[in-house]
């Protein structure tokens, strides 16, 4: 790849992700819902965290304010040293584009965009990359991820642990300093899980700040931390 | 290379090419219903206009009962006055196929002066020869006609002459002759006399020398002309100045061109609202994906530019389809009403600004059609997007709770349909406003056909006799009735005597002449429905009633009022009595006896006749017999007129037009169901799931199939509900504009049963159409990929 736009976040000496006193509630068919209460958290640059719980626990919330896809209803989130409440929603997309990468448990690939189309989608959304370099840094990215081959499939005709792989390429297309991960292995067999985490482990060790929710304990271990969500709160008490 | 974007937008478009055709197709269908039309009315305007000024039409003529040669110079001195052009039309009958057509035979003056209404030789021979007729090329088929062939005219006494047809020419001042049920033909003076028709010229056409002079300097030279005449001796029977520019049916063919407009202006909207459907049904089910691009980085406004791109690509697909079409389709509509209005065939191509019009609209309409329902969706928040499964009932979108109450005697499978149908209750509501559209103009239309029938019929009904002829001289009234009732054939007669008169104002007449028509007051041959006031009564000599027509024209008149009228010089009182319905015909009743006594005598200018029931179906023979008759007494008969005929050329006129809106129904109908079927289409991907699960419990291909077109009937019947109510302004709106293009009908605001249920049927017919390819596809997935569909 000829050019590498620098990440707004990589020269930062702060911790990337900072949550002061955050809290969220939903009001449901059941009534007020308070999926976080009062959190704080900080993640330091290139951590591989690991947020677990129940279903329900308020981990997916937690994930989701961190995206920047979903407001607090009290608390401060700071990604990067940018507070997330400070900016309107075209702002907040902008920035969700270059700042965080996102991997689903169903993947999400779009399914009428081919391997390398669905890798190119965030650059062209955020012109990070010149439009000629696209192609070339997509590529090189599914060659990285070992998915290469596939470039050219549609989502349909590949397996889950290839579309998983392909949507891992596409989370880190602008070279986001913060990859979030909700329930990556869900979708997944043993091997392919064991692989997707090894490989996140990897990005973590290259620097990648990595935040990864899930309920399976054996994803758990490959963390370099583990945090426990109990309805709404950490586990342990406050300040992880 | 192209943006990944764009790949995206042209595989969606792709992935859903069904519904995306049918969106193609339809907003096509209307392009093309309002490009034609705008593209009719443009070069129709160009061709009448350019072609009638080219024609130098005159600016006024004048009905005279007979011009001397020496007149016409002074007259042609007159200032302002740029020329003069003397001529006879004689009313007769014309044979050049197998049946006997009217003919209205004109002689000129001078053929070869080209100053003032100006013909165009189109065949044959030009000016006409002695003894030889030349046909106007409106009549020319539809006489059956062929230059170089004979055809029988009766002269003056009935009977069949044997004439060459010596050539054909184009007259574009007159209505064409296969529309107006006569034969136009052109003859020279002479042979005209020797046909029987008095000897000279009855009619003089002028023309302004300011070929840009106003209708107010027209008339000022016309009355001039009309005093200078009188001053030299004439008597002036009649002047008109029509409006300058304008052809005889030019404000009639401007109504009905801006209807069509307006009704393809209609559907047009109607394909906005399949646009908005597909839209939303592509945003539905793309819920997530949006999602998932903004979660990517996207900003609302790069999606938005997305699906508006792929709006505005549908539109610019449909109007590069329509617009060669609506060129072809407007080209032929404009030689139809050019030929209609006996102008040569237009152009083809449309001015530059009509097709850069389209192109706006076919791109624009889309655009604007797609507009709300991408904001809206672009304005989801990403979580909640993110958690759209495309096929949960959305807050506010359950099923209606009346199914419940229902539900003890429907069948479960109908019940299903029924609240199936009512999920998406926004989509439903679009696609029943595009059914019930189309029903409201198909039923509006029916309800206009059952007006103007019923006007057509009361007017024929108003007027008792089959056969009027008007005589070249008045005669005594008594005598005449005498001579006709004895007529083989002859049930009823009655003489009645034609005048025209100025009305007077503030002791000025004023513009245009009123038709008087003096009848017995105990006539037999008018049967009129009163609407206001009473009949004439014999005793009270200065009683008028006016026709309906009439009473338009003059909103002010009403029973009671005093009037005073000219007639033939002389002012005279009158008052109205009452108000009468005789369809179009704007025309004052009088008595006969009063109407005789202001004009000097007792005499009768025409005989009604009411033919016996066994010979009403060929009334020819005794027409002929009235001749002979007649003839045999030195009574000549200057024109006669079958009702049956007079019927004919009103209904051709009339039905064009109710026809049109009847297809304007039909062609929303066509739209509606598109819009139905791509509803349909998108609910059935929707319940992908669902269907899925019913087939997963043991229903049926078959049951699949019931739901999905039971549902498709249950909209389907719904649009036709909705479009009952909706018929009524419809219709309101339809007789309003029909009586500014025609003539004031009654009003009728409910269809008949039978348009009613003819329409309930066509739309289950086109639910079932619509909803056959959906429910097939209902039933293409496999189960398990069903199950697993999100």
């Amino acid at each position: 790849m000829s050019t590498t736009p620098e990440s707004p976040l990589s020269k930062s000496s702060s911790p990337v992700v900072e949550l002061n006193k955050v809290s969220k509630s939903y009001r449901d068919a059941g009534g007020r819902c308070e999926a976080l209460k009062a959190v704080d958290l900080r993640i330091e640059q290139g951590e591989f965290v690991a947020i677990v719980g129940q279903s329900g626990s308020g981990k997916s919330t937690l994930l989701n304010l961190l995206a920047g896809i979903d407001r607090p209803c009290s608390g401060e989130i700071r990604i990067g040293g940018t507070a997330l409440e400070k900016l309107d929603e075209a702002r907040l997309s902008a920035w969700r584009g270059r700042n965080v990468g996102m991997v689903f448990q169903f993947f999400q690939l779009l399914p009428t965009l081919n391997a390398v189309e669905n890798v190119m989608l965030p650059m062209d959304f955020c012109d990070r990359w010149p439009k000629a370099e696209r192609r070339e840094r997509a590529m090189a990215l599914l060659n990285q991820l070992g998915v290469a081959e596939q470039a050219l499939k549609l989502p349909g005709a590949m397996s889950g642990g290839q579309q998983q792989r392909v949507a891992v390429a596409r989370a880190l297309a602008n070279q986001p300093p913060l990859l979030l991960a909700d329930e990556p292995t869900g979708n997944l067999d043993s091997r392919n899980a064991g692989t997707l985490l090894e490989l996140l482990g990897e990005l973590s060790q290259g620097g990648q700040t990595v935040v990864m929710v899930t309920h399976e304990r054996t994803a758990e271990t490959r963390a370099q931390r583990s945090l426990e969500l109990i309805d709404g709160r950490f586990a342990g008490g406050a300040d992880r | 290379m192209i943006d990944s974007r764009w790949r995206k937008l042209q595989r969606d478009l792709w992935l859903h090419r069904g519904r995306s055709l049918l969106v193609i197709v339809a907003v096509a269908i209307a392009m093309i219903g309002a490009g034609s039309v705008l593209n009719a009315w443009s070069l129709v305007q160009g061709a009448t206009r350019d072609g009638y000024l080219a024609s130098l039409p005159a600016s006024a003529t004048i009905q005279l009962d007979q011009i001397q040669p020496d007149w016409l110079p002074q007259l042609r001195a007159l200032p302002q006055m740029g020329a003069v052009l003397a001529q006879r039309q004689w009313s007769t009958r014309v044979r050049a196929d197998n049946q006997w057509q009217r003919a209205l035979i004109s002689a000129r003056e001078d053929y070869l002066d080209q100053s003032l209404a100006k013909l165009s030789p189109e065949a044959g021979q030009w000016p006409p020869p002695a003894g030889a007729l030349v046909v106007e090329l409106s009549s020319l088929a539809f006489a059956g006609a062929e230059v170089g062939r004979s055809a029988l005219v009766a002269d003056a006494a009935g009977e069949a002459r044997s004439v060459e047809l010596a050539g054909v020419v184009r007259d574009v001042s007159v209505a064409p002759g296969w529309m107006e049920n006569v034969v136009y033909a052109f003859a020279d003076s002479t042979t005209l006399s020797d046909l029987g028709a008095p000897a000279g010229f009855d009619q003089l056409l002028i023309r302004h020398e300011d070929p840009n002079a106003s209708h107010a300097q027209l008339q000022q030279l016309a009355e001039m002309s009309a005093l200078k005449l009188e001053q030299l001796g004439a008597q002036v029977v009649n002047l008109s100045v029509p409006e300058p520019g304008e052809h005889i049916h030019a404000a009639q063919m401007d109504s009905l061109l801006i209807t069509q407009g307006a009704f393809g202006l209609l559907c047009l909207g109607v394909c906005a609202f399949l646009v908005v459907n597909l839209i939303n049904g592509v945003l539905a089910g793309q819920a997530r994906e949006i999602g998932i691009m903004k979660t990517l980085g996207a900003s609302a406004a790069q999606i938005s530019q997305l699906y508006l791109a792929m709006a505005a690509l549908l539109g610019l697909l449909a109007g590069l389809i329509a617009l060669p079409l609506a060129m072809i389709a407007g080209y032929y509509y404009a030689r139809f009403k050019t030929e209609m209005l006996n102008f040569p065939a237009p152009q083809f191509l449309a001015p530059w600004w009509v097709i850069a019009l389209q192109i706006l609209v076919a791109v624009g309409l889309p655009l604007l059609a797609a507009a709300i329902p991408v904001r809206r969706a672009t304005a989801v928040p990403v979580v909640a997007s993110l958690r759209e499964v495309g096929i949960a009932a959305p807050q506010g979108e359950q099923l209606p709770h009346w199914l419940g109450s229902i539900s003890s005697w429907v069948s479960r499978s109908l019940l299903l349909a029924i609240g199936n149908a009512f999920r998406r209750r926004q989509r439903m509501v679009l696609t029943l406003l595009v059914l019930a559209s189309g029903g409201a103009v198909y039923l509006g239309a029916a309800s206009l056909g059952q007006a103007v029938r019923g006007s057509v019929d009361q007017q024929f009904q108003t007027q008792a006799f089959d056969l009027s002829a008007r005589l070249a001289e008045p005669q005594s009234p008594q005598q005449l009735e005498q001579l006709v009732a004895a007529i083989p054939g002859v049930e009823a007669a009655e003489a009645w005597r034609g005048a025209r008169a100025s009305i007077i104002h503030d002791g000025h007449p004023e513009r245009g002449k009123l038709r008087m028509i003096g009848l017995p007051t105990d006539s037999q041959l008018l049967r009129p429905r009163m609407l206001q006031g009473q009949w004439l009564d014999a005793a009270n000599a200065e009683q008028l009633v006016i026709s309906r027509a009439l009473a338009r024209h003059h909103p002010d008149w009403a029973p009671g009022q005093r009037l005073t009228l000219r007639i033939d010089g002389k002012d005279s009182q009158w008052v109205i009595g009452g108000v009468i319905d005789t369809g179009p015909q704007a025309a004052a009743y009088v008595a006969r006896d009063a109407l005789g006594q202001v004009l000097g005598d007792q005499l009768a200018s025409s005989i009604m006749v009411r033919i016996d029931g066994d010979r009403r179906s060929k009334p020819l023979p005794v027409v002929a017999s009235l001749r002979e008759e007649l003839a045999a007494q030195g009574i000549e008969i200057a024109s006669t007129q079958l009702m049956s005929e007079a019927r004919k050329v009103i209904e051709d006129h009339l039905l064009m037009v109710v026809d049109f809106l009847g297809s304007m129904g039909w062609l929303m109908m066509i739209v509606g169901g598109m819009g139905l079927a791509s509803t349909m289409s998108l609910s059935v991907l929707e319940r992908t799931r669902e269907i899925g699960v019913m087939r997963a419990i043991g229903a049926s291909h078959r049951t699949i199939m019931g739901l999905v077109l039971a549902e498709c009937a249950v909209i389907a019947l719904l649009g036709w509900l909705l479009a009952l109510p909706l018929s009524i302004p419809m219709s309101l709106i339809l007789g309003y504009a029909f009586s500014q293009i025609m003539f004031n009908l009654p009003q009728v605001v409910f269809p008949g049963l039978v348009a009613l249920l003819g329409w309930a049927c066509w739309m289950l017919l086109v639910s079932l159409i619509a909803g056959a390819w959906p429910a097939r596809n209902a039933n293409r997935v496999p189960v398990a990929s069903a199950l697993g569909y999100e």
